[in-house]
């Protein structure tokens, strides 16, 4: 067996999610994270193959380029494509989404600019997340690390990286309807701050901010 | 209590006749078909409505075997829609109302399809897949508002299998007829899949599949194949994602809209709900697609729950109208 299957077959089962089996393992004396893409019977093995080998490696690819650059993100062990699985370093905390509900507005707001600080990082390094949801952020010593890259891609275009702020300003919209406006003002703060071009993605992101929002019937 | 319910967004007319026991009393449609290879037109598909509009109130008022004098309420969909087409159900509603000195509700076309299926099968917490010309969103009950857990961010997945049957030159609509092809398809081709966090896009796939199409080097059955494995594993792979959002919270999932009459999308949402250990409820096939029943049964709800009607001069409509800015006083 090789090493990634090894470690997983040490591993213990944490939870189930949307599209992986997470383990928590030991490799080399550390607590490492094992994200396992499982088939989904809902969808043509074909079609099934090729998402879960394109998400692991571009979740590989961009972890480790990310962490190169100093961004909080998790430290990537191993790729392995066949097994679509990943190893990564354990980040102990709690989840942003968690932290948002159970947290009063004080409290919160340092967090969300600093996820804004985070997301301009990547922008900066061309890094699209394409899912930046709370629940893919933990709160880890009063940092905040950013996880879950199976939809993340390299572009430097500015309207893929309005996605990015779309995904942010609707799931916060979909978490805490009260304070979603405060809470993407100050993730919005935090953007300005480590994004050079973050002022031209602003505008555009409240011109299409609509978009998806109205259709027309044809 | 007795409401009657106009449906006039876009290609069907319809008139239902619902009691406050849930008894459809009776439900009357007509559904415009443009000619082949055209879209809808919306002062055509209009003009044809008008013509049978207040035939098809009659014929609605003599199933149910009531006077118009019986009725506790009028309600008409108010929007999203054509805007020709949704003057016409106004105008009749309006005029129901005023001659009768009933109450008269808007209500949003898309709430209707939701609170039908969920009514049906008195679900407490679903998770909604609503899945149609009109819409293609994931939604759940929170905060007094249905809201979106994702969405289409450009066309929907009924345009998307319409659009693609009509370059085809298949008939309209594209939903029955793909859905037939698909099931000779034998093999994947590859196609694009657009996923954006929890919500979803089409024109690329779209765009790709009519290209290949052009090309002509796949046979129907396999495009067809391959166009709904792509679109529907992003709205199963969608419903999944709020899942796991949403947590614990959700009880069920129904799938409700036209293109919830396919078997294939029905299957692979049953398929992800055994991964979750939760059920999948749909109404048989015609309480999908757009009827009267779906708004009468709004109306009910609105009536039940004690809400002022409109005064009939402010009946007015809505082509656009999100239903996240609805609210819902009555769950
Ligand atoms: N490095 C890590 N350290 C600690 N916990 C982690 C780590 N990576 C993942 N997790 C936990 O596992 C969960 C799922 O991880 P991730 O979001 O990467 O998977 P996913 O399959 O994309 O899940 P979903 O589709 O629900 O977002 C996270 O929300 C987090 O609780
Ligand atoms: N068996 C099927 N498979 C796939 N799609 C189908 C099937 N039957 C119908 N449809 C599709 O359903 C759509 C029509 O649905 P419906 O009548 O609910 O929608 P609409 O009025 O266009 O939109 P909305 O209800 O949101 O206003 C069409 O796009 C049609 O192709
Ligand atoms: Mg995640």
């Amino acid at each position: 067996m090789d090493v990634v299957g090894r470690i997983i077959s040490q591993g213990e089962l944490l939870s189930r999610n949307a599209e992986s089996d997470i383990y928590l393992s030991r490799y080399l004396g550390r607590d490492v994270i094992v994200k396992k893409r499982v088939r989904k019977p809902y969808r043509d093995p074909a079609l099934d193959t090729r998402l879960r080998i394109l998400r692991t490696y571009r979740e590989a690819n961009i972890l480790y380029q990310s962490y190169k650059n100093g961004i909080p993100v998790p430290r990537l062990y191993f790729a392995n494509l066949k097994l679509t699985a990943i190893v990564y370093s354990f980040i102990q905390g709690i989840t942003l989404s968690s932290y948002l509900l159970e947290n009063p507005p004080d409290n919160s707001i340092p967090y969300l600019r600093e996820m804004g600080r985070v997301i301009g990082r990547l922008h900066s390094i061309e890094v699209v997340h394409g899912d930046p949801h709370p629940a893919n952020f933990i709160i880890s010593e009063d940092r905040l690390f950013v996880i879950d890259f199976g939809l993340a891609f390299i572009s430097s275009s500015i309207k893929d990286q309005v996605y990015d702020l779309d995904v942010v300003y609707r799931s916060l919209y979909s978490l805490i309807p009260r304070y979603a406006n405060s809470y993407f003002d100050a993730f919005l703060n935090g953007y300005q701050e480590t994004y050079y071009n973050s002022d031209e993605a602003i505008k555009l992101h409240s011109k299409v901010a609509r978009m998806g929002r109205y259709h027309e019937r044809g | 209590m007795i409401v009657l319910g106009i449906e006039s967004t876009a290609h069907t007319f319809g008139v239902g006749i619902i009691d406050d026991r849930l008894n459809i009393l009776s439900d009357v449609r007509i559904r415009y078909n443009p000619p082949k290879g055209m879209g809808m037109e919306p002062f055509q598909t209009a003009e044809y409505h008008s013509r049978y509009a207040v035939d098809v109130v009659k014929r609605a008022l003599e199933e149910s075997g009531l006077s118009v004098g019986a009725l506790d309420a009028v309600a008409y969909s108010r929007g999203p829609g054509l805007g020709p087409c949704l003057r016409i159900g106004a105008t009749i509603a309006r005029a129901l109302a005023l001659k009768h000195n009933i109450p008269l509700y808007p209500v949003h076309h898309a709430i209707g399809h939701i609170e039908l299926v969920r009514s049906m099968f008195n679900l407490s917490n679903p998770l909604v897949v609503l899945v149609s010309g009109g819409h293609t969103t994931i939604t759940a009950f929170r905060d007094g508002r249905w809201r979106s857990y994702g969405e289409t961010l450009d066309i929907t997945v009924g345009n998307l299998l319409d659009v693609f049957a009509r370059e085809a030159g298949l008939d309209f609509p594209g939903g029955p007829v793909i859905e037939r092809l698909a099931s000779k398809g034998v093999r994947y081709i590859e196609l694009p899949y657009n996923i954006k966090g929890s919500n979803f896009q089409f024109s690329g796939l779209l765009t790709r599949a009519v290209q290949l199409l052009n090309e002509g080097r796949y046979s129907i059955e396999d495009l067809s194949y391959s166009l709904q494995e792509t679109a529907f594993s992003i709205i199963v792979e969608a419903a999944e994602r709020a899942l796991a959002s949403l947590k614990d919270d959700i009880d069920s999932i129904a799938v409700t809209g036209g293109v919830a009459s396919n078997n294939t999308l029905h299957n692979k949402l049953v398929e992800m709900a055994g991964l979750h250990g939760l059920r999948v409820y749909r109404l048989e096939k015609k309480w999908n697609s757009d009827n009267g029943i779906q708004i009468a049964i709004v109306g009910l709800r609105m009536l039940e729950h004690g809400i002022q009607g409109v005064k009939p001069e402010e009946a007015y409509i809505l082509q656009r109208w999100r239903f996240d800015e609805v609210d819902i006083p009555w769950m």
